[in-house]
């Protein structure tokens, strides 16, 4: 095993430790504390959505305990959360696009979905260092992140029409004919999608890769509960902005001179 | 050694009994005793995916090379080490007026449908599938069969045309992202029809239908696959039960959307448990005693307001009553002198294929649980098995259990 391969495991157990402690626990003294390295959390970009990982999703909505995602909204009273996830970044990766949209959301609970096991836990550093370092203004107290196969099992995390916004970002575009299926938006998947968005909610799509851009909306087009918002729309809606500058793979396209591509949907009524 | 009977089906009267043996269905028709009136042979290479491959590449080849400038395609044909295919007539299905069969097979992964007359079959279509189908229903209106693959996609198909459409242009009306085990076709009483889907990732969903792109909602409950779901008749409508990997059965109110109830059976199966369902080693305890079990089919007993419920390899079947609110309630465990391999149920009476040193067909009476062994109907059967390895491994539907380690 090569050197760096082991510093990376050091390291990434030397957080693991810090994360346990610091998860979810409200912070009290004042250690200097450094945002997570990304170099230690790389994994490959693919992720086999058919395969039994072992994940860990509650059995129902109801059953899903938020506290301790999002402690800075937890009731005193009830030990509950006083709202809802109300956006969902499903494939968050790195956790960019969470990041930004936190400060310009401040009231709502945004969740970050990630599949890979060591970048969900980059994003869950990221966020604790984030809060600590802005533990005087309570900031960034209302975005976290859970690893799951959004894919599978999304209507076990959020109710009927529970979302307002959802952001799919640079997804994995499953090039070969025979792996479409993979693909996270589909017809048969924009159902799930439409089930937990409450009507006039959007899905945002954001590709560098005209191919799968036109595979979204074509699917899109074709799904009766979704409709497609004008250029306009995208030109003057604040979230488009965001997620076409923040994301890793966003910035990444801009450095690289490549083309982004955008498609929003509004979830209509049936 | 002959090939046990994987499917049975018995219509509503119980004078007709469909069964399965291996890539063959009979029909037989009670009258002093049961008769064989028909049958049918699934004659589709073993190899036809294999084939259907060889002639794409042939196809492509005639027509972009030019003369001599590139080999045509090798035959291809399945190495030394290849593991046997196991192709079966998996389900058989009768439409709900009772005209129309329908089965899927292996071999071409297709939709079959026969009108039946008086216990003789005449094939009207049959559709070639993407994946392999695994689960039927038909809409209410028996104008649809719906099918469900094991790559999680529903498609309709129009029962009574004989037109085929090519696989590739076959658009599925509903997908899970996980196996489907069941498909099943409702009415809510009010006009409204609806398609419950169920996997292996412990969901039921309910879906409009034909919009089946409006789900109305999710029943949560199980923690493991869901294997068998049934709208028992006798609730009007309002319920459903459902088992599978978990040591319960639920019964549902589904258009309330709330869970009516629950029954634990670990107890009434505990004493029927034997080796063949301790928990593989990997997944073992220190003791090596971990055992878990499986509900593989629920059957209506639409006469006595009960389900019985199969189990996998199980030598015991129990009789469970639902009540029309929903209620479950264990009426009777019933042991068999072999283990159950699949059943079927009609008015009057119980069809169990079971596997014993000579596999057989009983056909229990509902009102003392009594059985007669049908040597007749399982004389008929002439389909043999000379293949190595547990054949009764291919029914079990516990492997669908999930397992992982990452």
């Amino acid at each position: 095993m090569s050197d760096s391969l082991s510093k990376r495991k050091q390291y990434r157990e030397a957080k693991e430790e810090t994360r346990k402690v610091l998860k979810h626990a409200r912070f009290e003294d004042t250690q200097e504390v450094s945002l997570p390295k990304k170099r230690f959390y790389r994994q490959r970009a693919h992720s086999n959505p058919f395969s039994d990982h072992k994940l860990e999703y509650p059995k129902s909505p109801d059953s899903m305990d938020w506290s301790k995602y999002y402690p800075g909204f937890v009731d005193s009273e009830t030990g509950k959360l006083d709202r809802q996830v109300e956006i969902a970044d499903i494939g968050c990766g790195f956790g960019g696009l969470l990041v930004d949209l936190a400060p310009h959301f401040p009231d709502s609970l945004i969740l970050g979905m990630e599949i890979r096991v060591q970048v969900t836990q980059y994003v869950e550093d990221r966020i604790i260092a984030l809060r600590l370092q802005h533990k005087d203004t309570n900031k960034y107290q209302n975005i976290s992140v859970i690893r799951a196969n959004a894919m599978k099992f999304l209507p076990n995390f959020f109710h009927k029409g529970q979302l307002s916004k959802m952001f799919f970002c640079f997804p994995d575009p499953h090039f070969k004919q025979r792996k479409h299926k993979a693909r996270i938006i589909t017809t048969t998947l924009l159902s799930e999608y439409a089930y937990v968005l409450r009507e006039g909610g959007v899905v945002y799509t954001i590709t560098d890769v005209k191919d799968l851009h036109e595979w979204m909306v074509s699917h899109l087009d074709e799904h009766p509960l979704f409709e497609r918002l004008s250029k306009e729309w995208e030109d003057q809606d604040p979230c488009v902005a965001i997620m076409r500058e923040s994301t890793e793979e966003g910035k990444k396209v801009a450095r690289n001179n490549g083309d982004k591509f955008v498609a929003c949907y509004r979830r209509v009524a049936a | 050694m002959k090939h046990p009977f994987q499917k049975v089906l018995l219509n509503e009267k119980g004078d007709l009994l469909f069964a399965s043996a291996g890539q063959k269905l009979f029909v037989f028709q009670r009258r002093e005793n049961w008769q064989l009136t028909d049958s049918w042979l699934d004659t589709v290479d073993q190899n036809y995916a294999l084939i259907k491959e060889y002639e794409a590449r042939t196809r492509k080849f005639e027509q972009e090379s030019v003369a001599g400038d590139r080999k045509p395609p090798k035959v291809p044909t399945p190495g030394p080490g290849a593991p046997p295919k196991l192709c079966y007539i998996r389900d058989i299905h009768l439409s709900r007026n009772e005209k129309y069969l329908i089965l899927t097979t292996d071999t071409d992964k297709a939709v079959v449908v026969f009108e039946l007359n008086d216990g003789s079959l005449r094939q009207i279509k049959r559709q070639p599938l993407p994946k392999r189908p695994c689960a039927v229903s038909t809409s209410l209106d028996d104008s649809t069969v719906v099918v469900g693959d094991k790559f999680g996609d529903v498609y309709c198909i129009d029962m009574l045309s004989a037109e085929i459409k090519d696989e590739k242009d076959m658009v599925p009306v509903l997908g899970h992202v996980s196996m489907l085990t069941g498909v099943l076709n409702v009415s809510d009483g009010a006009g409204n029809e609806l398609v419950v889907t169920t996997d292996r990732d412990e969901h039921i969903r309910l879906s409009r239908f034909p919009q089946s792109y409006i789900i109305e909602k999710w029943l949560f409950e199980h923690e493991e696959f869901v294997a068998s779901i049934v709208a028992p008749r006798w609730c009007r409508d309002r319920v459903l039960v459902s088992g599978g990997g978990d040591p319960f059965l639920c019964s549902w109110r589904w258009q309330e959307g709330v869970l009516a109830d629950k029954l634990d059976l670990s107890a009434a199966v505990e004493p029927y448990l034997t080796e063949e369902h301790l928990v593989p080693s990997r997944f073992q305890n220190d003791a090596g005693d971990l055992k878990e079990f499986t509900v593989s089919q629920l059957l209506e007993l639409p006469s006595q307001n009960r389900l019985v419920v199969l189990f996998d390899k199980m030598s015991a079947f129990l009789v469970v009553s639902v009540a029309e609110d929903g209620k479950l309630g264990l009426e009777r465990t019933v042991a068999v002198a072999s283990p159950v391999i699949c059943g079927a149920a009609s008015a009057q009476s119980l069809v169990l294929s079971v596997r014993g040193a000579e596999n057989c067909l009983l056909e229990y009476t509902l009102d003392s649980w009594t059985s007669v062994e049908l040597r007749e109907v399982y004389g008929c059967n002439d389909v043999e098995w000379d293949e190595k390895g547990d054949l009764f491994a291919s029914f079990s539907v516990n492997q669908l259990r999930k397992r992982s380690e990452h």
